[in-house]
């Protein structure tokens, strides 16, 4: 096995020396603008410069590090998808289509609702997290995990587990992956739920996707098979056109049936989530996975350029008196370790384990490449996760506040949400409540927890500021909600079928039949319980009297994270029986901190007697009222007090659940380090043979001249032709 | 600057293509023609059928 040689780093002549200095200098000078501007307006082009000059050298230079020294990167070595190449899962596909396919993969809505919430903290904490956890653990999580499931044809998470830790921590990794999934779907249905309850215009636009989705799904099935980027662009066009008429519907009569609330809207989107997951995918599922990443990319673009054009001035302090006080009204509890579970997406997230370990692996040209798609598809992300904290911030912090409180603090009234926001130390008047609410065609504005409202009033605001003026801002407004919608659903419609799936097997090894996927009862079955599952926790978050996604968005951090410590402790495991202890610390020190961060904030939720924050302290809260039959606000009727008391339960009993997994994960995982390092056991590692590659592919977005010279050397006669050097005359 | 402008969508189709999947059937010809020469090739509405349908048993996950 020969490492990429140090040459291929180029030479470092004086202008490449006096770019990289020129960048670095630039952001150091952006950090320090944020970091010391104290009472004086800052503009967003500072957050943009310090994150986009701190990812290109994390990029250049630690990416490289781990990708040459670390792991050892050989393109030599033939990867799965030249080895096994069927056409079908395994095929080597261009880096920059397969970047693009990964990146539409990792990133939806959650890099855009944490950021959001953070923001109560004001932009510096949430911010600094995004920018250093994705250069020192984010990206690097995603970069080593694509490696080494690469190096073993593309095994999941879960089997990587089972194969280097073993058994006990490969069941608790399993249990881990299906539990953060039931409640990633609860939280993020729970943000479309928040997004559209009492607001026709959104409802009429999102279920119109339901039949363009049928649409496109016909139309590509039987009048243009296969014509998909075709079939989108109609399914573009029709969208746009269902936002327009949202606003039509809206000022009409219509606008009662498609005023929903949130109990209704739970209703349908169980239904939705089942449907979605027994249709074949052709129908409803794959037409809308089209249309959410040209959505998502589209949109995301868009926020770019008006950031750009617009350059908004952040109205958010630096950092408020609530990250040392831990009583903000969004979220309960103290800078650390909340903002880092608050903010997974976008900085560190778990869940994008199980995408390295998925499809990418199989389809990956070069070793070389997993820098570029590993690292730099995290870094993109991690960008849309600045850019929802600037759109967060650029908003009045009065609104900011009146919108991201729960009902149980701001009421429902503007009178009353004016004066909560007051009491809070912050000002707004229900004159510009109103009108704010107003000005994008909603009843109200107050208590629209969850982000998504939040992101569409920033993200209206830099759009009618960049395109088409105030006329525009309603519909920007609802082309914001509408995107973010769109693919949570989507989230929702993939994620209820891959649980389906992972229910179906497991269950398939106590009966037979179960994991047949052509058996029809066992479809349904399984369905239904995830569906189920999902729907419960979705149902007690709608219907929480304390606010759900106060209560909630932190246990799907706690998750999100609790996943990312399986996978770094998969990958530090790999290094360190493969015999590169040494450099065990790319991954461990981000282990070691995504660990305290995970156990402390399961701490706080399980054992602090601070009844906003522990659970079981607000469990015993209302348990005490219960016993007396006495009516604690914001309670409002001694059936709220004890729904309070079996949610805290639940929620406490999942924060155990959670912890103790983390904990079995990792005593497993030491007991093999400690074997390995000790000397007691030859390390057993699951890599796939080395074969000599027989491809060239350049390994980063542009082909270096070197690239092109080592080309001429590694072409062997028989392959020129094979087809897939069409990328070489690309970029 | 019209070459540019020609070179830059011709790019840009090309990118969504690939990335939409579009190109696939072409793929696949080609993967036939490399590897299996004397095997027949399948109509491409046949393909993208089969194709689709495999989603039905591989279901990729999205993430957050």
């Amino acid at each position: 096995m020969t490492v990429t040689s140090p040459s291929s780093t180029g030479r470092w002549t004086p202008q490449r020396i006096a770019v990289w200095a020129a960048i670095a200098l630039l952001g150091a000078v952006a950090w320090g603008v944020l970091a010391l501007a104290r009472g004086e307006s800052v503009n967003a082009a500072w957050l943009i410069v310090a994150a986009l000059c701190s990812y290109a050298i994390a990029y250049r230079f630690y990416a490289r590090f781990i990708a040459n020294r670390v792991l050892g990167v050989d393109d030599n070595r033939a990867t799965p998808a030249e080895r096994l190449d069927n056409d079908t899962d395994f095929q080597p596909t261009d880096r920059r289509v397969l970047y693009g396919h990964h990146f539409a993969a990792i990133a939806g809505a959650g890099p855009l609702v944490g950021p959001v919430l953070a923001a109560q903290m004001g932009y510096l904490p949430g911010t600094m997290w995004i920018i250093f956890g994705v250069i020192f653990a984010g990206a690097v999580q995603d970069m080593v995990i694509l490696f080494f499931s690469m190096r073993r044809d593309g095994k999941s998470l879960g089997q990587m587990a089972r194969d280097e830790i073993g058994p006990i921590g490969g069941a608790a990794a399993l249990l881990a992956v299906f539990a953060i999934m039931i409640i990633l779907l609860a939280v993020l249905a729970l943000v479309v739920v928040n997004a559209l309850a009492q607001s026709p215009w959104g409802t009429f636009s999102l279920a119109m996707t339901i039949p363009i989705a049928l649409f496109m799904g016909f139309y590509l099935r039987v009048i243009r098979p296969g014509r998909v980027v075709e079939t989108t662009a109609i399914g573009v066009g029709l969208l746009l056109l269902a936002i327009v008429l949202g606003g039509v519907i809206d000022h009409s009569s219509l606008a009662e049936a498609f005023t929903l609330s949130p109990q209704t809207l739970v209703a349908c989107l169980v239904i939705y989530g089942f449907a979605a997951s027994v249709l074949p995918v052709w129908m409803l599922l794959a037409p809308r996975d089209y249309l959410s990443t040209f959505m998502k990319v589209g949109a995301i673009g868009l926020l770019a350029i008006g950031i750009l054009v617009t350059l908004p001035v952040l109205e958010n302090e630096a950092v408020t008196k609530f990250a040392s006080s831990g009583k903000g009204p969004v979220f309960a509890g103290p800078l650390f370790p909340f903002v880092f579970i608050i903010i997974a997406c976008g900085a560190l997230s778990g869940f994008h384990a199980l995408i390295a370990s998925g499809t990418t692996p199989k389809l990956i040209e070069k070793e070389s490449q997993v820098r570029m798609i590993g690292y730099g598809a995290m870094l993109t992300e991690s960008f849309v996760a600045v850019m929802a904290m600037v759109a967060a911030s650029i908003l009045d912090q009065g609104l900011y506040f009146a919108m991201n409180a729960p009902a149980s603090v701001v009421g429902n009234t503007v009178q009353s949400a004016s004066q909560a926001v007051t009491n809070l130390g912050f000002t707004i008047t229900p004159d510009q409540l109103q009108a704010a609410a107003q000005s994008v065609q909603e009843q109200t504005l107050i208590a629209r927890t969850g982000g998504a409202p939040t992101l569409a009033v920033g993200m209206s605001t830099i759009f009618s500021g960049a395109f088409g003026g105030e006329a525009l801002r309603a519909f920007w407004y609802h082309f914001a909600i509408m995107f973010e919608a769109l693919f949570i659903l989507t989230t929702v419609d993939a994620g209820t079928r891959v649980g389906r799936f992972m229910l179906q097997d497991t269950l398939g090894n106590v009966w037979k039949p179960m994991s047949r996927p052509s058996w029809k009862p066992g479809v349904y079955a399984t369905s239904a319980i995830v569906v189920a599952a999902w729907g419960y926790f979705l149902y007690i978050g709608v219907t929480d009297p304390l606010g759900g996604i106060n209560q909630l968005f932190p246990l799907f951090g706690i998750a999100n994270q609790l996943l990312a410590a399986v996978a770094l402790t998969v990958a530090t495991t790999i290094l360190i029986k493969s015999g590169r202890v040494r450099w065990a610390w790319v991954t461990a020190v981000p282990l070691a901190w995504d660990v305290a961060v995970t156990l402390s904030a399961s701490w706080y939720k399980i054992f602090s007697s601070d009844p906003l924050i522990g659970f079981f302290a607000q469990r015993d809260k209302y348990q005490a009222a219960l016993d007396a039959g006495k009516v604690i606000p914001p309670a409002k009727s001694i059936d709220d007090v004890g729904q309070i008391v079996t949610n805290s339960t639940v929620d406490g009993v999942l924060s155990i659940l959670f912890a103790l997994l983390i904990i079995v994960v990792i005593v497993d995982a030491a007991r093999v380090w400690a074997q390995t390092l000790g000397g007691g056991r030859e390390p057993v590692l699951a890599e796939a043979p080395a074969e000599p590659s027989r491809l060239w592919a350049p390994s980063g977005l542009f082909p270096t001249a070197e690239d092109r010279a080592r080309q001429g050397e590694r072409r062997e006669p028989q392959v020129v032709g094979t087809g897939r050097d069409r990328s070489e005359d690309e970029g | 600057m019209t070459a540019w402008i020609g070179r830059t969508a011709g790019r840009t189709l090309w990118y969504l293509r690939e990335v939409m999947g579009e190109n696939a059937y072409e793929h696949y010809l080609e993967h036939q023609r490399r590897r299996h020469p004397d095997e027949p090739v399948v109509s491409r509405r046949e393909f993208e059928r089969r194709r689709m349908d495999e989603r039905d048993a591989n279901p990729e996950t999205r993430c957050c």
